[in-house]
């Protein structure tokens, strides 16, 4: 047999379905929305601005920043694929010469 | 009994200090973070892989059919929820039940895959994933079950290769219909908010994000999830499935950037599953080419893909035999919920079973031994 349910729970349980339905109310709407919209800006030019004062800094004394290992590790994924497509070329050459 | 009732309540005091002895306990290993909870448990070894896809094959020396399940994850999250815990384990019961069990994992994505677009996994890692298992097992045909976003996959797949060798079709709490999908799709769905401004410097959506997104479905959720935690802190099976499903809850995955992209323009703002035409691969794709078996396996209690969202499959398909299953429980439920081996599983084994190549009247093993089949059925 199941325990009954421990009074804190309860209470729990009371305010939960009491704030739920609201809270899942505000985040349905367009004002919600557009709050979402100008943190997602703020978070991303905060970020810009910070890498840019951080890489000046960085550069003012011939260290690397986080942008030259983003770059960088950008650059080797790129070099990746175009390894990739050009081996599946040969393959599919090798294939057709082949057949 | 005794006279006055004491024994009770000694028997009481003694299994609540018990209880309390355990919750010290297992709330001490939370706490230091000493529970690391083993996941994927099933034996499994990788049989192929092509960029960082992998295809999985789990070892079952008591195979019934020979046609071969194909699972399909979603690109968002870890593929070993399909395989969390003894007993809660989609892949557990499936080979227990004699099936010759695939699972492609797209791995985890970084700057390489964020130029990967939705043809990448429809067209070319899905492609030769099918192709894979149809060598590897032998089979003629595959039984293709995708997950969530994985459905979506599955059927993009299906419709844009109506020659593949699909002999059923298995979605699980799978969008269709990407109205009214929670504040997170309506976000995206606004054309005035910069898709380019969620993707991080790598090219793809941070994981951290996506979990958020999530968390917007259900704004108390960490609060109950916190609260259930505390009130079966005492029951080490409870906190062995809270610790696998929060690991799991916590590990989401980027989403590559380009598909990412596509899946928000064509799934999203076009809704072109729903519509039934959907550009793909330089062509036009609709679900109706899919011609196979389907089961369309629908969460009731789903709050990521409400009912609404996942029901027109059937409707949308051009199968003969497609058919609905609903089951009492919630996303992730239908696959570690409490009925999830009880009752979900049974009924999807079932009409897989019954839809697919039996290996004769006697159990063949891999080893090439034979055994009475009786012993599983």
């Amino acid at each position: 047999m199941s325990s009954p349910k421990p009074l804190w729970r309860n209470i729990f349980d009371l305010v939960e379905k009491g704030i739920a339905p609201k809270l899942e109310s505000v985040v349905g709407t367009s004002e919600f929305a557009e709050l979402i919209t100008a943190l997602t800006k703020l978070r991303y030019e905060a970020n810009k601005r910070f890498e840019e004062t951080t890489q000046n800094l960085l550069h003012m004394w011939n260290f690397p920043a986080v942008t030259d290992l983003k770059k960088l590790s950008n650059q080797v994924s790129s070099l990746e694929r175009r390894i990739r497509d050009l081996s599946k070329m040969i393959e599919d050459l090798k294939e057709n010469q082949a057949g | 009994m005794s006279e006055f009732g004491l024994s009770d309540t000694m028997e009481d005091l003694v299994a609540e200090l018990s209880r309390n002895v355990d919750r010290a306990r297992n709330g001490f290993k939370y706490f230091i973070g000493a529970e690391k909870i083993e996941v994927g448990i099933t034996p499994k070894e990788a049989v192929w892989s092509y960029d960082k896809v992998q295809l999985f094959r789990y070892q079952n020396q008591k195979v019934l059919y020979s046609t071969p399940i194909l699972l399909v994850m979603s690109l968002i999250s870890r593929s070993y929820v399909l395989d969390l815990r003894p007993n809660k384990s989609l892949v557990e019961y499936l080979t227990k039940r004699g099936f010759d069990v695939f699972l492609v994992d797209w791995g985890v994505p970084d700057g390489f895959e964020a130029d990967n677009s939705l043809e990448t996994y429809t067209h070319e890692y899905l492609t030769l994933a099918v192709e894979n298992v149809i060598r590897i097992s032998g089979a003629e045909s595959v039984t293709l079950y995708g997950y969530c976003l994985g459905g979506d996959l599955a059927l993009l797949y299906a419709a844009s290769h109506p020659e593949a060798p699909i002999r059923n079709l298995v979605t699980m709490a799978t969008p269709v219909n990407f109205s009214g999908m929670g504040p997170a799709m309506e976000l995206l769905k606004d054309d005035k908010f910069d898709l380019q401004k969620l993707l991080g410097w790598d090219g793809n959506v941070p994981a951290v994000d996506i979990a958020n997104s999530f968390k917007l479905l259900k704004p108390t959720g960490d609060m109950i999830s916190r609260a259930n935690l505390i009130e079966n802190l005492w029951d080490d099976e409870f906190m062995d499935g809270y610790l696998a499903m929060s690991r799991w809850t916590g590990e989401h995955i980027p989403f590559p950037g380009r598909a990412f992209l596509q899946i928000v323009d064509l799934l999203i703002r076009k809704n072109c599953l729903a519509v039934g035409k959907c550009e793909l691969g330089g062509e036009v794709v609709s679900l109706s080419s899919i011609k196979c078996s389907l089961l369309n396996v629908i969460a009731e209690k789903d709050h990521i893909v409400p009912i609404e969202c996942a029901s027109p499959v059937t409707t949308l398909v051009g199968s003969q035999d497609a058919a609905e299953l609903r089951l009492p429980a919630g996303h992730a439920g239908l696959i570690v919920g409490r009925q999830a081996t009880s009752v979900t599983m049974p009924k999807i084994a079932d009409w897989i079973g019954a839809r697919s190549v039996l290996l004769g009247e006697d159990i063949v093993s891999r080893d090439g031994r034979t055994d009475e089949r009786t012993e599983l059925v």
